[in-house]
């Protein structure tokens, strides 16, 4: 295994730094934005928010594509498991979403065939063994996954594995950061980009968004000494009054990306519309499968309407996916709207805002 | 989004590979990584190399620390 | 609560405990089965007797390090061991499911056998059913136990103080990952063999050097350290050291393939301790004396932030660890 590297020294060190650059910026908040699931869970897993200066929040924006599809995607999923006898294989983290009433796994309850996969290989296998179940994988994800959902379709294509259907909810990041950075009501100052949707676009695929909207951008890692580097880099930026994209995570991340996987994202999807739960439609941010792969997509072959979203009134999900209010300032936060209970995209999986908001509310660590 | 581990390259056929993380050995494919060979170390993600990685790439990681520290220390001088 | 029972009630976390306390408690209602404990406790002229039993539905029957047969046997003998008993018969129902295999069986049977041998303890009753094709997945397993509690010594939540220490007897994670790398869908090869193990004996040697200054056990199985630390910190905070805590490499790759928390994952040959903080050497001493408790090492300590269990992370930080929701799934995203 590549050597790990970081040592308590590393963290101490980063740490100071963290403080020293806070302390510059004393008379100001500073709200940071990462826009990746996995950057909300690795924070919380590594505890760093205990670590942050008084003056420094980080803010989970909309970077967990689960949490962002609407609700009614799933609903059109259950639908089809239960209508039309489809074997539904989905990533783990779909699984307990509620739809507008029911989760997949609520539906298996009711004699739906859903299975959990690590890959898209263990779906596509599944439609190789079983020539007489038409398999339903879904694409969920950013632009780390949909090259996969798109090798799959491809494979599919030249196996003639008629079926094997995928249904895509993939989404983009870039035009979502660019809808929080056209808001004028957005209160962020600088951005953690995710670092492996930058394995795949390259570093270099935010800089004409920054370049318009003079922000720090920096790529980092996924533990929690790339998370502080990341910061401490953005508050350096902000000192140095010097905005932009910059990148923490080198060894796996260059300024061109993966020119393969892109391709293969071209070559299967093309950009469309598409509504993020909380934030509304949001144009050119989705990954719709293109029609010379059409017999492989679900909406085509059962003509699905777009997905619609069904959030309830009082939800304020948008404001505080845009950092403009925090998860407490909601009013039906920890009421009506719990982990249990869960109204909107910030509370639906342990990776939104006001679910981790909860979870630490009321342990003395601001989260 | 998205959990992706380091690994090695333990048997490679055409596309398909055998990738070890920590001792667990996993099938991937390598179409986007086309390049790779047997020992080589790869970002694994849902069943997919997606990148190479330096095997040391944690003098990357230290080369990053002095830079920031450099940095820090042009802007102000820390303690 | 849903108008129906859900898979996820029977996960080990936030649903099963709300599924007993909403419909089981308040239907049986009486003092020993009110502690809600892993055994129960039952007086009779003047012994103490601890009174368990656990039922059994793993899927896949056989898995590296062991089978459901020994599983049986050892959840029942660990939950004994628990309340300081020493067990002392154990009895074995099976519903089998027509057609599975007279060898499956014959190795079940053999593993049950041979894991109550190890554990000085005799199956002296039971009771067999067959049950029709698809109705159960190969073999449903329940054992109870009995066993005799040590006398003037019980163990329990209510007894752990601020200040006392939390020891476990070795690495976490190897059960679940042993077992998860089976399923259909998670396809990885892993060499992780299952912790099973009957822990009565190892526990009496900690009950030898230390009497009651242990105040309170508990093996972590369902819901891993999660759930189960939760489960006994309803008066008490408890704050863990990630680096005292030991995992095996490859169970550590395994999780953060499938991004899962290590600290959720179900282990079957482990006991937590919760010991006074001046006799926490001894207990120590006394489990790396045991094989099965070469590797024990205090992984945290009680304090006052009651109903908060903590984990003090490597890198400095701290982060909340709360009961899981259900089963942990894999994760991508």
């Amino acid at each position: 295994m590549p050597k790990t590297y970081s040592s308590r020294n590393d963290t101490d060190r980063i740490v100071k730094l963290l403080k020293e650059s806070a302390a510059r910026l004393a008379d100001r908040a500073i709200k940071v934005m990462e826009v990746c699931g996995t950057h909300t869970v690795t924070a919380q897993a590594a505890g760093i928010h205990k670590l942050f200066p008084a003056n420094v929040k980080l803010l989970s924006g909309p970077g967990c594509p689960v949490c962002v599809t609407p609700a009614g995607f799933i609903d059109q999923v259950i639908k089809l498991a239960l209508e039309e006898n489809v074997h539904v294989m989905t990533y783990g983290d779909m699984i307990r979403v509620p739809g507008v009433n029911d989760s997949l796994d609520d539906a298996r309850r009711q004699g739906a065939k859903v299975s959990v996969v690590y890959s898209v290989n263990d779906a596509l296998e599944r439609a190789r063994k079983n020539p007489g179940q038409r398999v339903l994988f879904l694409g969920i994800g950013f632009e780390t996954t949909a090259p996969a959902t798109a090798y799959a379709i491809k494979t599919a294509q030249k196996e003639s594995l008629k079926n094997f259907l995928v249904l895509s909810a993939h989404k983009t990041i870039i035009p979502a950061m660019q809808a929080l950075l056209e808001d004028p009501e957005t209160a962020v100052d600088g951005f953690l980009a995710p670092g492996h949707v930058s394995v795949i676009i390259g570093s270099g695929a935010y800089e004409p968004l920054m370049k318009r909207y003079h922000r720090p951008c920096v790529v980092a890692g996924f533990d929690g000494i790339q998370m502080l580097m990341g910061l401490v880099r953005i508050l350096l930026q902000i000192i140095a009054e010097k905005p932009a994209v910059e990148n923490v995570y080198q060894s796996r991340v260059n300024r061109e990306g993966n020119r393969s996987a892109r391709e293969l994202i071209e070559e299967v999807f093309a950009p469309a519309g598409s509504v993020w739960r909380g934030l509304g439609e949001i144009p050119q941010s989705g990954l719709v499968i293109r029609p010379e792969f059409g017999e492989f997509d679900a909406g085509k072959v059962f003509n699905l309407a777009q997905p619609e979203d069904h959030d309830r009134p009082g939800c304020r999900c948008g404001d505080v996916l845009k950092g403009i209010i925090s998860p407490d300032e909601c009013p039906l936060f920890a009421k009506a709207c719990k982990p249990s209970t869960p109204i909107g995209a910030c509370m639906v999986s342990r990776e939104g805002s006001c679910s981790a908001y909860y979870k630490y509310r009321n342990s003395g660590v601001e989260i | 989004m998205c959990l992706a581990v380091a690994g090695k390259i333990v048997e490679l056929d055409g596309e398909n590979a055998i990738v070890d993380v920590q001792g667990n050995q996993v099938e991937a494919i390598t179409a986007m990584v086309p390049e790779v060979k047997v020992d080589d170390y790869v970002l694994l993600h849902a069943g997919f190399a997606i990148a190479t990685i330096d095997e040391q790439e944690y003098l990357q990681h230290k080369r990053t620390m002095e830079e920031l520290a450099n940095y820090a220390q042009d802007l102000f001088q820390p303690e | 609560m849903s108008n129906e029972i859900k898979l996820a009630h029977g996960g080990g976390g936030i649903l099963m405990q709300e599924l007993i306390r909403e419909n089981i408690v308040p239907a049986l209602e009486n003092k020993s089965l009110m502690e809600l404990a892993d055994s129960a406790r039952l007086d009779v002229d003047n012994i103490s007797l601890a009174f368990t039993m656990d039922g059994f539905v793993v899927d896949p029957l056989i898995f590296p390090g062991g089978d459901i047969g020994r599983l049986a046997v050892c959840g029942t003998i660990n939950d004994l061991a628990a309340r300081g008993a020493r067990p002392l018969a154990l009895s074995l129902g099976l519903i089998i499911e027509e057609g599975l295999s007279l060898e499956i069986f014959r190795q079940i049977m053999d593993s049950v056998a041979s894991t109550a041998h190890e554990a000085n303890v005799e199956v002296v009753t039971g009771d067999t059913k067959v049950v029709e094709r698809g109705s159960a997945s190969g073999i449903f397993i329940t054992t109870s136990g009995v066993g005799q509690m040590r006398r003037d010594m019980d163990f329990g939540p209510d007894r752990i103080a601020t200040g006392d220490v939390v020891i476990i007897n070795g690495y976490i994670g190897d059960h679940g990952i042993a077992v998860m790398s089976l399923r259909e869908g998670i396809s990885f090869v892993s060499t992780v063999k299952s912790d099973v193990a009957p822990l009565a004996e190892m526990v009496g040697k900690v009950l030898d050097a230390c009497g009651s200054a242990v105040k309170c056990m508990k093996d972590p199985t369902r819901g891993g350290l999660a759930a189960n630390l939760n489960e006994i910190a309803k008066k008490v905070g408890i704050l863990l050291e990630e680096d005292k805590i030991a995992v095996r490499d490859q169970v550590r790759g395994a999780c953060d393939l499938l991004g899962l928390d290590v600290l959720s994952v179900a282990n079957e040959g482990k006991m937590l301790f919760v010991v006074s903080e001046n006799e926490a050497r001894k207990a120590l001493e006394a489990l790396k004396a045991h094989p099965l408790g070469r590797d024990a090492a205090i992984i945290g300590r009680i304090d006052e932030k009651v109903g908060l269990v903590r984990l003090k992370t490597s890198i400095g930080g701290e982060r909340i660890i709360d009961t899981p929701y259900g089963e942990e799934l894999p994760r991508i995203c």
